[in-house]
């Protein structure tokens, strides 16, 4: 098959372990695909082949916070799991190792996946009590119900006199004098832990104790390939290809390094789609 | 209600409730919104409240064939036909919906024997074959009038006890009936058919293609039949109060909303019929689809039959189609109670009990 022009639209790497695992070594292998199985980002690797140039680091990606049960792949949107303002993270050595309170969650959510990535075996626990499961919107999986705080260390395999020992000191560092509420930042904040809970705070009052395990679930890879203001493929020569063009996450490495804006996928892949539309037309229309 | 359906009906709403990308479509998202978890008195609410607009299921990137294999459409479709059966009183009537055809078909000979014998008995053999001027002359009045008036009772009876059973298993209060507000609100909805719409995209039914030719099919069957109503309440009038009988010319209220509502419920029903044999049946219990015909047909069949009555009523053959229209119309009053048409009474309540929730 031959084209007078071609637009690129096919995402990152996010599927393919094998270049997964070139980045993050072994523990890619722990991580949960959000999306299809096939976005093996092969057209990527082409491009970079053909002397297009790279943007972005191998380890830039949207990668979130979702439930251990999650398929391997194409989850999606409902294996993420909200609970971690609410509640506490530890990973298995029985520490919380974030401020799971830093800012409100839309801001904050994209960061999880990163994070548990960095623990021991890619896992973390997030722990909520009866009363906070009313202020998050419930998961697809039900989560873990336990009547005290060794049986959730023995069924994970978690540092059992960490954990208690976390919960307990979580517990009797609370600031008082707050009034919890979601929807804002109400500083409801930890005194002289490390790491503190910024916002949202309030004593973890089992049992029963709630807990959903998590794992790093990547929803796409940021690494790509370097545009130019039409979306021609820039090259490593800093010339450009006249009649391929980038779009979609393919490119996002252009705008994105790290962190994440909510509805930026969807808004990449609008405009820049547009804009390659018109160009490439263009182009195209120059033989006629 | 099954267990096991029970379980599969939370275990996809679950799935719903972690996305909520949905919510727009249908007040189905909303009500499930304010759940965190679901018990049988939720997914009846929610049965019924779903429209069967199908946006959900094209909508979904879980929907079947995924692995988490959403079918909210057929799901909820399943759990009606369990409402209708759970609530049919008295029980054995619920054969209505399981052999729908044997039922209509049992029923209308019998009405259609009946009258037959009535008119013979009370107007001789020469009634059903040959002129006669009044349809009075064929079937005596006190016998045309008590029956419809008993059929009416009987099905504001039925309706009233399945409709209150109903309310109690979706969770709803005596006080929440009455509110007034939910009331107003819930019979605008009915009214301006909002939700068959999709929230504005229209709905894939019958194919995947966002479409608002049900709303207008659906309007034309549900005004039609309440102008063919109208007509009946006005004859009934212009004959006990102001002792004025029948036959009326054709330019008079009780012929023209009489005319008026059978052509529209003909349109109308055709319309459900030619949607159905093209609709994906994938996305519909086959009990219920099997079951819907049964009142489609009757509409069709008693509107054409009326309308015939009319055209053909200074005509021999006036006795004889006048028994077979009378006969038809019997037979749907007499299924109407436990037939798909309980969805009048079930959704409206859905509503009700949405609206009270959300108007708080």
């Amino acid at each position: 098959m031959s084209a007078k022009s071609i637009i690129i639209a096919s995402g990152g790497f996010e599927a393919n372990i094998d270049w997964l695992r070139k980045v993050w070594g072994e523990s890619a292998d722990r991580f949960i695909i959000r999306g299809s199985k096939y976005n093996k980002g092969y057209p990527l690797k082409s491009l970079l082949e053909n002397g297009a140039k790279l943007v972005g680091s191998p380890r830039g990606a949207h990668m979130i916070a979702v439930d251990e049960r999650s398929p391997k792949y194409d989850g999606g949107i409902v294996t993420r799991v909200d609970a971690i303002p609410i509640g506490i993270v530890v990973n298995k050595n029985g520490r919380r190792f974030y401020d799971e309170g830093q800012d409100i969650w839309p801001k904050r959510y994209a960061i999880w996946g990163h994070l548990i990535a960095e623990q021991q075996d890619q896992i973390a626990f997030c722990i909520v009590d009866s009363k906070m499961l009313k202020y998050f919107i419930p998961p697809m999986f039900d989560p873990f119900k336990f009547g005290s705080i060794e049986e959730i260390a023995n069924k994970f395999n978690i540092n059992r006199e960490n954990l208690i020992n976390t919960i307990k000191e979580f517990n009797n560092n609370i600031s008082r004098d707050c009034q919890f509420d979601l929807s804002a930042l109400d500083h409801c904040s930890t005194k002289n832990i490390d790491p503190p809970k910024s916002n949202w705070a309030t004593e973890l009052k089992g049992p029963p104790f709630y807990v959903y395990p998590l794992r790093p679930g990547i929803t796409f890879t940021y690494m790509g390939i370097k545009i130019n203001k039409d979306t021609r493929i820039v090259t490593n020569d800093g010339n450009y290809f006249e009649n391929a063009f980038g779009v979609g996450e393919l490119v996002s490495g252009n705008i994105l390094r790290s962190g994440y804006l909510g509805g930026f996928g969807i808004a990449i892949g609008s405009t820049l789609g547009r804009i390659a539309g018109n160009e490439a037309s263009k182009y195209v229309g120059k033989f006629d | 209600m099954l267990e096991s359906l029970i379980r599969e009906a939370s275990r996809q709403y679950q799935i719903c409730n972690a996305c909520r990308y949905c919510e727009g479509f249908c007040p189905v998202w909303d009500a499930m919104e304010r759940r965190n978890f679901f018990e049988a008195k939720d997914l009846k609410f929610f049965s019924y409240l779903c429209h069967d607009c199908r946006d959900c299921f094209y909508a979904c990137p879980y929907s079947e064939p995924h692995d988490f294999s959403l079918n909210i459409p057929k799901l909820n479709s399943t759990i009606r036909y369990q409402v209708h059966v759970e609530n049919s009183w008295p029980k054995k009537a619920s054969v209505v919906m399981d052999r729908s055809y044997l039922a209509g078909t049992v029923i209308f000979i019998i009405a259609f024997f009946t009258l037959i014998s009535i008119a013979y008995a009370t107007h001789g053999l020469t009634s059903l074959f040959g002129y006669r001027s009044s349809f009075y002359d064929v079937i005596p009045t006190y016998v045309m009038d008590d029956a419809g008036l008993a059929l009416g009772f009987y099905i504001l009876a039925m309706w009233i006890i399945q409709g209150l059973k109903y309310w109690r298993e979706i969770g709803g209060s005596p006080s929440q009936l009455f509110s007034l507000k939910a009331n107003v609100y819930s019979i605008y909805e009915v009214l301006s058919h909002k939700w068959f719409k999709g929230g504005g995209s229209g709905c894939d039914y019958p194919k995947a293609t966002g479409t608002t030719m049900r709303m207008y099919f659906h309007g034309l069957t549900f005004f039609g039949f309440l102008s063919a109503f109208v007509a009946t309440i006005i004859a009934a009038y212009l004959q006990r109060i102001l002792g004025y009988m029948p036959p009326y010319p054709i330019l008079s209220a009780p012929v023209l909303f009489g005319v008026l509502g059978g052509f529209m419920m003909i349109i109308g029903s055709l319309g459900f019929l030619m949607m159905k044999q093209s609709s994906d049946k994938t996305k519909a219990y086959y009990q219920m689809l099997k079951a819907d015909y049964l009142v489609i047909y009757l509409l069709l069949f008693v509107s054409i039959t009326g309308l015939l009555t009319l055209a053909l009523r200074a005509s021999d053959y006036m006795g004889l189609i006048l028994v077979l229209h009378l006969s038809l119309v019997g037979t749907l009053f007499a299924v109407f109670p436990f037939s798909k048409m309980n969805h009048i009474i079930f959704r409206y309540l859905s509503l009700l009990k949405n609206n009270t929730e959300s108007l708080q």
